[in-house]
């Protein structure tokens, strides 16, 4: 499963497709401070990209994959800028 | 190579496949409406996935076969052994294209040109009144010509925000400095998927991410922040920056198969800040170094590449697995 959810922690892995968006989002709201561990995930679909950059999670573990953690890291960390 | 292409891969085979069988039955039959609506099922479904990945030339042929399937669909135009044989050889092309993928992940440039000599062929079959009109109503497929991309008739002066360009971390800006100085072309694009775009089936973040020369992206939203629970999965409200080196047409190229506006700015060198260590002259004869000790900017010419109109909006989502396009295939 590309979303699998602990007490504390919400682990996102492989291809997380937009059909995980809306688990993504429920699973975000229901516990805010759940940390997310992306080390495993190597593409989340935009759709779940804005539900991180919406909820804004503390990230436990930034991905493996070097491509996907700059644009994630880049993404998140300027708190997904509104213009 | 990464899991969606092995995916796209696998699946498009399959699908390849199955409409050369059934072009080979409606052939024997051509009154098998059955058979006619599993063929264009089949390459409305393969023409989706082109667009996810992202082939702009393997798009153009698919969406070719589409739209012929469409009129012989409607009964406005006859299926003939012509008409198959063509198709036949479009289905050939675009496996061919796959093994490209498949050895190298990108397209040999003179299939390239295969391609687009493949979809002509098959638009050529279409009924003069049909083909003006889908030149007409599908801007995505005809931008993906091997036209060089016009700047668009009054627009204002191109030029980036500079201050997201100047965001950019130093290195990379540093890096693409040293690139264009190399003669190396630098953009900057402003990427603004259509807020409808999933419903299409489309992943910009995953395109974005293709990018060719890309060398930095940033996400950003383009409403204010909301409460969690009232963000709509299905709509899009992401933007794009980018900085790419790449030429303006293999940007445009890249961008016109995406349902959104693109806008491809080429950068100037004054335009990337100052360095706190500054990069190194260029070792470079005399001669030259007198001239300038930067590169010569390119024509400042800003590139917009329109959203495709009504293009695909009636066309149910594609997702990533098989199981799930034959889903979206029994929707009716």
């Amino acid at each position: 499963m590309p979303i699998e959810c602990k007490p504390n922690r919400l682990i996102l892995s492989a291809l997380v497709d937009m059909e995980e968006a809306e688990p993504l989002r429920d699973a975000l709201e229901k516990k805010p401070r759940r940390m997310v561990d992306l080390s495993a995930c190597t593409h989340i679909h935009a759709a779940g990209l804005q539900v991180l950059m919406a909820a804004q999670p503390r990230i436990q573990a930034w991905p493996v994959e070097q491509d996907l953690r700059v644009w994630l890291r880049t993404s998140l960390e300027s708190g997904g800028t509104h213009r | 190579m990464n899991p969606v292409l092995q995916q796209f891969l696998a699946d498009s085979r399959e699908l390849a496949q199955g409409i050369a069988l059934r072009l080979l039955r409606v052939e024997k039959a051509p009154d098998d409406r059955e058979g006619i609506e599993e063929l264009f099922q089949h390459m409305h479904t393969l023409h989706g996935m082109s667009r996810l990945v992202h082939f702009p030339r393997m798009t153009r042929i698919l969406r070719a076969g589409e739209d012929l399937l469409s009129l012989v669909r409607k009964g406005d135009l006859a299926y003939s052994s012509e008409l198959a044989t063509r198709l036949l050889g479009a289905i050939e092309c675009v496996l061919a294209l796959c093994s490209d993928i498949e050895t190298t992940e990108e397209i040999e440039t003179s299939r390239n040109e295969e391609a687009l000599h493949m979809a002509g062929m098959l638009r050529a079959m279409m009924p003069v009144v049909v083909r003006r009109q889908a030149k007409q109503a599908l801007a995505f497929p005809e931008c993906c010509g091997l036209e060089t991309p016009q700047a668009s008739p009054g627009c204002a002066p191109a030029q980036p925000d500079l201050a997201a360009l100047l965001a950019v971390p130093e290195a990379t800006r540093r890096e693409a400095w040293l690139l264009s100085r190399d003669g190396e072309p630098i953009h900057w694009i402003d990427f603004q998927p259509l807020s409808q775009c999933f419903i299409h089936g489309d992943d910009p973040f995953y395109a974005v991410r293709q990018t060719p020369g890309l060398l930095w992206g940033n996400a950003r939203s383009t409403e204010a922040p909301a409460p969690l629970a009232e963000l709509d999965i299905c709509r899009c409200v992401l933007a794009f920056h980018l900085l790419a080196s790449a030429s303006a047409e293999v940007l445009a190229n890249h961008f016109c198969s995406m349902a959104g506006q693109s806008i491809v700015i080429p950068v100037q060198p004054s335009w990337l800040g100052s360095f706190a260590d500054p990069p190194e002259l260029p070792l470079l004869p005399p001669a030259a170094c007198a001239t300038s000790d930067l590169p010569t900017p390119a024509p400042q010419e800003q590139t917009a590449i329109e959203p495709p109109a009504n293009d695909i909006s009636n066309m149910p989502g594609r997702r990533s697995t098989m199981d799930q396009w034959r889903r979206i295939k029994e929707e009716p």
